[in-house]
């Protein structure tokens, strides 16, 4: 097959899924049910088209809201992405899984369209905003300061056991915590949490996206968690 | 450099940096002996392990928003799409 067709190659990382296993994260590719599938949208059935809708759409709209400024904006992109998808469906080679490809389109499609419109903070303005300083990662002010001769760098506070409250923490208030807090993240690491712990996307494709090293990958993402623990943390507290 | 204080064992981690460390560590971007650092840690330090616990219940939590369900309105607009490319493909072959 060619080297270059479908745009990306993607090589799966080998670090460990921390969500395999445990019932969440991405749907089971299976390769043969996929090249199924796209036989049956080339030729026109419609049962094949409401599979990949139900499938995508929803997560096409999260990813066109990344770089649109409003929902409705982001359903229009992901409409449009749909008809580009049937136009290009017969070039698509399989190189990539048909879920990258998609999602390549409307990422793209939002882009242009974020910066035709002016509403979103050009990407180049963004460099930087939330990499520098390592520190952030840290929850901060729980730690004996690096120059306490005995206890530097231990917890000062410990963090309370969440215990049997994991159940509590996948509800759906835990579910609208979460949401409201990557709202509110920086736009990079927004696009990385989003991508990979949402969408269940590889550290390769983030990289792609953002256009960053791996070790920034890892740091973006992992703010974004810790901004995320932090927020339910808080929440689940003040509920008492 | 030893501002942590640890002269003898430059490779552990304090809890503060064990906690900067995880999506690293299960992204597999340690090395075999930072991992294995990380993990000694681990089984040694309760809040650090829950911490660690409570970073991946945030992480599934965030796993858990990709529900969707597609709107009648959005998935008649789709169709019609589909219908007028198909037709268009009938014509153009």
């Amino acid at each position: 097959m060619d080297e270059n067709s479908d745009d990306i190659p993607i090589e799966p990382e080998g670090g460990e899924d921390i969500r395999s296993g445990v019932g969440v994260g991405e749907p089971a590719t299976d390769i043969g049910s996929e090249e199924t599938l796209l036989e049956a949208l080339r030729s026109g059935d419609e049962d094949a088209f409401a599979a990949i809708v139900d499938s995508h759409h929803g997560s096409m709209i999260r990813i066109a809201r990344l770089y649109v400024a409003d929902d409705a904006t982001a359903e229009e992109v992901a409409q449009e992405a749909w008809l580009a998808v049937l136009k290009g469906i017969d070039r698509f080679e399989g190189r990539s899984a048909l879920r990258t490809w998609i999602f390549r389109i409307v990422s793209n499609l939002a882009k242009t369209r974020g910066v035709r419109e002016r509403r979103s903070v050009p990407f180049s303005v963004l460099i930087g905003d939330d990499i520098d300083g390592v520190d952030g990662m840290a929850p901060e002010d729980r730690f004996f300061p690096p120059d306490d001769p005995d206890r530097a760098g231990r917890w000062i506070t410990y963090p309370e056991g969440w215990g049997d409250q994991e159940e509590r923490m996948l509800s759906a208030e835990a579910r609208e915590v979460a949401e409201a807090a990557i709202q509110a993240l920086p736009p990079r690491q927004r696009i990385a949490i989003t991508l990979r712990d949402v969408e269940g996307m590889d550290s390769d494709y983030v990289r792609n996206e953002l256009d960053i090293s791996a070790t920034n990958q890892r740091v973006l993402l992992h703010r974004a968690r810790t901004t995320v623990r932090a927020e339910l943390e808080r929440y689940f507290a003040g509920e008492g | 450099m030893d501002k942590h204080g640890q002269d003898e064992q430059s490779i552990s981690f304090t809890c503060r940096e064990l906690t900067q460390l995880i999506t690293d560590y299960w992204e597999g971007a340690l090395s075999p002996a930072d991992a294995a650092s990380f993990e000694h840690h681990m089984s040694q330090c309760g809040p650090c392990e829950d911490y660690v616990e409570q970073v991946r219940i945030a992480t599934l939590t965030v796993g858990s928003l990709r529900d969707y369900d597609v709107p009648e309105s959005t998935r008649t607009a789709l169709f019609e799409m589909f219908r007028a490319w198909k037709s268009g493909r009938n014509q153009a072959v």
